[in-house]
């Protein structure tokens, strides 16, 4: 059985935002109009944050994509009171939406807001509509949803193995993020599988140190590692601050 | 309440609830969610294994012209990737490119041609095929080659070649409308390194990048070649880590990467450039016989660089320190192989010019031409059909002299194809009045943008995703390399690609072009492609020649390479920039950029890339003015402000974002907004910087220089709501408990 | 008659109580797919004389389904391989295919079999592991005029029994997703 995982290597990310589009393109996200912006209410399953450090003219702008971080504890899932939210046995963090009744508590128990209300029903001009994604469910009003890396594609893969009457290869399936991702900062895959390419990459990157999960602090195991920043510049502060 | 009411009142409710819910089932009831299943007339081919098909496509030619594949399911394009066997992109792909089903589905597209009700009413009445075609034939016949003029985006390769059959048998004049940037960089590599294909720097290799205000990360000229080889150049070998050090006025979405940031005064990179090559002089640090091409190329001598150009000069006009330009100096020898990129800012200042000659010359001292991890050369398209003609890339002052012509009746019928010089043109150049005074004008674009608005005509062109064609990226990957588009569904609406017009007009004009269709043109190029007897498809006959082409997206020859010349006589004089506006009444400097997203407005329309935030800002959906924190503070400003932006040539009201990064004395402001058509996503927001601007020209390239203006701004005190993704408190990292975890690089 | 008056509350609440019971019992069985009439459909298709009379097997036209998600239906291109030399003349079901192939207009068949919403069923994967397609559509074959009928719930409980009594998984995400 495979455990999914995530790894998006910090020093590689340029902020391109392929990733947001590839995720929206793959997976019916509705459109995120002028509107749902100010509102506050624009969905994306994986975005772009931008942090600021420092002061002009010693400043830096760091990028970081955030996607569902899949917590192995994750604390969205207890709280719901219908079992919308539940865990796969591939450590997916799972939004049902036939359960769904959109109470909101996971979205409010989840500390990276990777979790997204549906305020309206999903509208898109008919000729946008040829354009949607026939694996994927187009959610209605009052569900919510949210990055699932791609399960259509691990279920897809998963099948296409089982009518070969074969185990599934190493990375053979990837999500729509990592694909697109044209420095390859983001890598998917298995982490129990120690051939695969996140496996590798985090082998790697534990030697040099460079590991960590945002806000690890919590306990809630995430499935998503990050590739810490590498700069000239680093400030002893943000150096320090493992 | 009584018992019985209470009663009374459960039971209703209880009831009420189970025949509410009770009113739908599933699929059934509404009419809308009413299942059926539609049984074709024919097989479509995609329907013959019921599975979904990934087919090879190219990226659109002002795009980088990649190779891409698109995932089709039932007839229908569902979503864009890299090629994975493309050289350069490697299956990898950028947010533009994921946009083109929107453009494919676009609901505002053409569905057919159209006649203007009145020219420049907006309106249009559907006509045929077959009427349309006759009447602009007409036209041209009435009109002759020499008073039509047809202007276009940059084509595809193939395009290029039916363009120029066309030419030959009309004798149409054909213009090319690129960014102003693009012109300027392709000038320079013409003249510094002899060859007419831009380069592209060797990052995967390199460990030293020092670049002078190109976004080549962020639509720049190659941005998902350069984005792959920038992830190599920081992580891809163990052990190595390729510094990277950004000059420039802003720190734009490429500049946040860099690991250092030199602000400078915008137009000063050619000088810094100088400077530092003073400095390399000085210090002996490279070869003396290195410099002969580098003077040759500025008009310079050894006295010169060391009285004029010493770092302690220069420092005061670029605003860096003579410590800074000379630890870049330093850096560029340090780290080999280092290689030195220039762009966007750079190239549109009233030098720009001077700029890319100065600063892309330094790889003439580094001697990074052509060698690993430098600059390399990419060669000539592979058949000299495919080749783009330079003389067609019009400047900022020919588009003016051409916009005369037309308004003055020596040219009376203007072709238009996805080019839109009415917005992508500052207003001063009279795009607008030439076109409302033209006889005839004919667009073939397929949506109504600010240019087509004022055709008499409309033959929409199919999406990019519909048609066929090839297309050498540029720049390429270092070696030669074709990519072929081909139809990966049906076409959608009652469109025609703009090259099976041209050939159906040319026939009607009684004078038909080598090829049937913009198909047999592909084919008999991409066929030309295997008389050249190299490459990477080994085919038997020309079929399966074609049919191996189109399933590896693309025919590439890794040992075809480029080779240029050094240049011996002058290209430029060196040359401090300047601005327009009274430096007392317009204190700021007006800084435009492309944005990452929708680029110089040409991708407005779509949607998603509408909706994908600045990187820096996380803006969406409008334009806004970037203010320096310092200066926010001074004039009592934060995020949300209106203010008047005032320039020499124009007022405007837009909204403030106060940038931590943003260096005091510039305003900063995005390119792609304020268009006045192009669809329901991009009509009515923000404004147009290039209202704002006032038409200086680079004197030596006469392309516009949109970053030399100088501006004011004023409170109105009035606050408007930015659409952003980002909340009104600027997101600064925790000290000790950082977002993005930062460390220095391992010893 | 001391108590008569409770006993008669007792029985009101009882009876209204019942109500929404009843209305739910009712509902459950009059909507459930099996209990529904055949569907309306564009044409009388009978499976009975391709199936049966000619022995077509099933994947002669439904020929994806071993291979996709979906079954899918068969072009009229291919129904006509055979009726352009079956006369049609005089049989009203008949003339509406040539009619519909003549004027290059696809044919909108209602769906029988629905699943429940944010569903995804996959055909191949459980062909492939040797289920009949008659183990959930029923003996289709056997089904003539005025067309086919759904004969299995197809309701999650139904899926869920199934999948358990051969050991597959019941993981919310193998159909949810």
């Amino acid at each position: 059985m495979p455990r999914w995982g995530m790894v998006i290597d910090l020093d590689r990310c340029i902020g391109c935002g392929a990733c947001v589009v590839a995720c929206q393109a793959e997976n019916n996200v509705p459109i995120n109009t002028e509107d749902v912006y100010h509102q506050r209410r624009a969905i994306a399953w994986i975005r772009l944050e931008r942090y600021w450090e420092g002061e002009f003219p010693n400043v830096k702008a760091r990028y970081i994509p955030v996607p569902c971080m899949q917590c192995t504890n994750a604390p969205c899932e207890p709280v719901c009171p219908v079992y919308a939210t539940y865990h796969t046995t591939e450590g997916i963090n799972m939004q049902v939406y036939n359960r769904c009744i959109g109470t909101r508590y996971c979205s409010i128990n989840c500390h990276w807001h990777v979790r997204f209300f549906n305020f309206w029903e999903p509208k898109w001009p008919d000729s946008l509509k040829n354009q949607l994604n026939p694996d994927v469910t187009v959610r209605s009003r009052g569900v919510m949803e949210k990055c699932n890396f791609c399960v259509h594609r691990i279920v897809k893969a998963e099948q296409k193995a089982k009518v070969e009457g074969r185990a599934l290869r190493t990375d053979e399936v990837t999500t729509a993020c990592a694909q697109a991702c044209p420095t390859n900062a983001i890598v998917f895959g298995d982490l129990d599988d120690p051939n695969s390419a996140v496996s590798q990459l985090l082998a790697q990157a534990e030697r040099e140190h460079r590991v960590y999960r945002l806000l690890e602090d919590l306990g809630t195991e995430p499935n998503v590692y990050y590739l810490k920043k590498v700069d000239v510049e680093a400030t002893a502060t943000a150096a320090e601050a493992h | 309440m009584r018992r019985r009411d209470f009663l009374k009142v459960a039971a209703t409710s209880a009831t009420g609830a189970v025949l509410f819910a009770g009113c739908g089932r599933i699929g059934d009831g509404v009419p809308e969610t009413e299942f059926k299943i539609a049984q074709p007339v024919y097989t479509p081919n995609d329907w013959a294994f019921g599975r979904d098909a990934w087919f090879a496509t190219a990226a659109p030619p002002d795009q980088g012209g990649y190779g891409l594949i698109v995932r089709v399911f039932e007839g229908r394009a569902k979503k864009v990737d890299g090629n994975p066997d493309f050289p350069g992109v490697l299956g990898k792909s950028d947010a533009r490119a994921q946009a083109l089903v929107q453009e494919l589905y676009h609901p505002d597209r053409l569905a057919g041609p159209q006649r203007a009700a009145t020219r420049g009413s907006g309106q249009f009445q559907p006509i045929s095929w077959d009427s349309a075609l006759q009447e602009v034939a007409q036209i041209l016949r009435d009109a002759g080659g020499e008073r039509a003029v047809l202007i276009t985006t940059r084509p595809s390769s193939s395009q290029a070649a039916i363009i120029a059959a066309f030419q030959r048998v009309t004798g149409i004049r054909h213009a090319i409308l690129e960014p102003d940037e693009l012109v300027v960089l392709r000038s320079v590599v013409r003249r510094l390194f002899g060859v007419s294909t831009l380069p592209i720097p060797d990052l995967a290799n390199a460990s030293f990048l020092l670049n002078f205000g190109a976004e080549f990360l962020h639509g720049w000229i190659a941005p998902v070649q350069l984005a792959r080889a920038y992830g190599e150049f920081r992580q891809g070998r163990p052990g190595q880590r390729g510094l990277y050090y950004h000059v420039g006025p802003r720190l734009s979405a490429t500049a946040a990467n860099a690991d250092r940031w030199f602000p400078i005064v915008p137009g000063t990179e050619g000088l810094i450039a100088l400077a530092i090559a003073n400095v390399l002089l000085t210090e002996g640090a490279v070869p003396r016989d290195r410099f002969a091409p580098y003077f040759a190329a500025l008009g310079l001598d050894e006295a010169r660089l060391t009285n004029d150009y010493s770092p302690e000069r220069v420092a005061t006009t670029s605003g860096l320190t003579a410590e800074q330009i000379r630890d870049l100096a330093h850096a560029l020898v340090e780290h080999e192989p280092a290689v030195v990129i220039a762009g966007t800012n750079a190239a549109a200042s009233t030098n720009g010019l001077f700029n890319l000659v100065a600063t892309l010359g330094l790889n003439l001292l580094l001697d990074s031409l052509n060698q690993p991890g430098g600059l390399l050369l990419n060669p000539e398209p592979p058949l000299p059909e495919l080749r783009i003609m330079d003389d067609a890339i019009l400047t900022q002052r020919q588009w003016a002299e051409l916009f005369q012509q037309i308004q003055s009746g020596a040219i009376s019928t203007v072709l238009v194809y996805r080019a839109n010089p009415v917005y992508a043109l500052p207003p001063a150049t009279g795009a607008a009045e030439a076109l409302r005074a033209a006889q005839h004008v004919v667009s073939f674009s397929p949506f109504v943008d600010e240019t087509t608005q004022l055709a008499d005509i409309v033959l929409p062109d199919q999406a990019w995703l519909e048609q066929w064609g090839l297309e050498v990226p540029d720049p390429g990957p270092g070696f030669a390399a074709v990519a072929v588009r081909q139809p990966v569904v049906q076409p959608f609406v009652d469109a025609r690609a703009f090259g099976d017009v041209l050939i159906q007009l040319a026939t009607q004009l009684g004078q038909p072009l080598p090829w049937a269709s913009q198909e047999e043109a592909t084919k008999t190029l991409a066929l030309q492609l295997r008389r050249l007897g190299r490459g990477n498809i080994q085919a038997a006959d020309d079929k399966q020649f074609l049919v191996t082409l189109q399933a590896q997206g693309g025919w590439w020859d890794e040992q075809s390479r480029g080779s240029g010349t050094v240049p011996s006589s002058p290209v430029v004089q060196p040359r401090e920039p300047s601005f327009a506006g009274d430096s007392a009444q317009f204190p700021y400097l007006l800084v435009p950029y492309p944005l990452p997203s929708i680029g110089y407005g040409e991708l407005a329309h779509l949607p998603w890339l509408q909706a994908l935030p600045e990187p820096i800002s996380t803006n969406v959906w409008q334009s806004w003015v970037e203010v320096a924190q310092r200066t926010a503070d001074e004039l009592g400003l934060s995020t949300g402000d209106v203010v008047r932006l005032i320039t020499p040539q124009a007022t405007v009201e837009l909204p403030v974002y106060v940038n931590p990064a943003g260096q005091p004395g510039l305003v900063a402001i995005p390119f792609g907004q304020g268009h006045t058509a192009l669809g329901r996503y991009a009509e009515g927001r923000g404004v147009n910087p290039l209202t704002l601007v006032a038409p200086e020209n680079d004197s030596d390239a006469g392309t516009l220089a949109w970053c030399a203006t100088r501006c004011r701004i004023e409170k109105t005190g009035r606050r408007a709501r930015l659409a952003r993704f980002e909340g009104m408190v600027p997101a600064f990292q925790l000290e000790e408990f950082p977002i993005v975890r930062v460390m220095a690089p391992s010893a | 008659m001391r108590y008569i008056r409770l006993i008669l509350f007792v029985l009101v609440v009882l009876v209204v109580m019942a109500i929404p019971l009843a209305l739910v019992l009712a509902r459950t069985y009059f909507l459930s797919p099996t209990a529904q009439p055949v569907k309306a459909q564009p044409i009388q298709f009978p499976h009975q004389v391709h199936v049966q009379a000619i022995g077509l097997d099933c994947t002669y036209c439904h020929r994806n389904a071993t291979t996709s998600a979906q079954a899918t239906l068969p072009a009229l291109e291919l129904c006509m391989q055979c009726h352009k030399i079956i006369p049609s003349q005089g049989r009203p079901e008949l003339e509406k295919l040539v009619a519909a192939f003549q004027q290059n207009q696809p044919i909108l068949w209602n769906k029988v079999h629905q699943l429940p919403d944010h569903t995804h069923f996959v055909h191949s994967v459980h062909l492939s592991f040797g289920f009949q397609c008659s183990t959930c559509h029923g003996d289709v074959g056997a089904m003539g005029k005025p067309g086919v009928k759904q004969v299995r719930d197809l309701r999650m409980g139904d899926c869920i029994t199934c999948h358990q009594q051969n050991g597959a998984r019941t993981d919310c995400s193998v159909c949810h997703y």
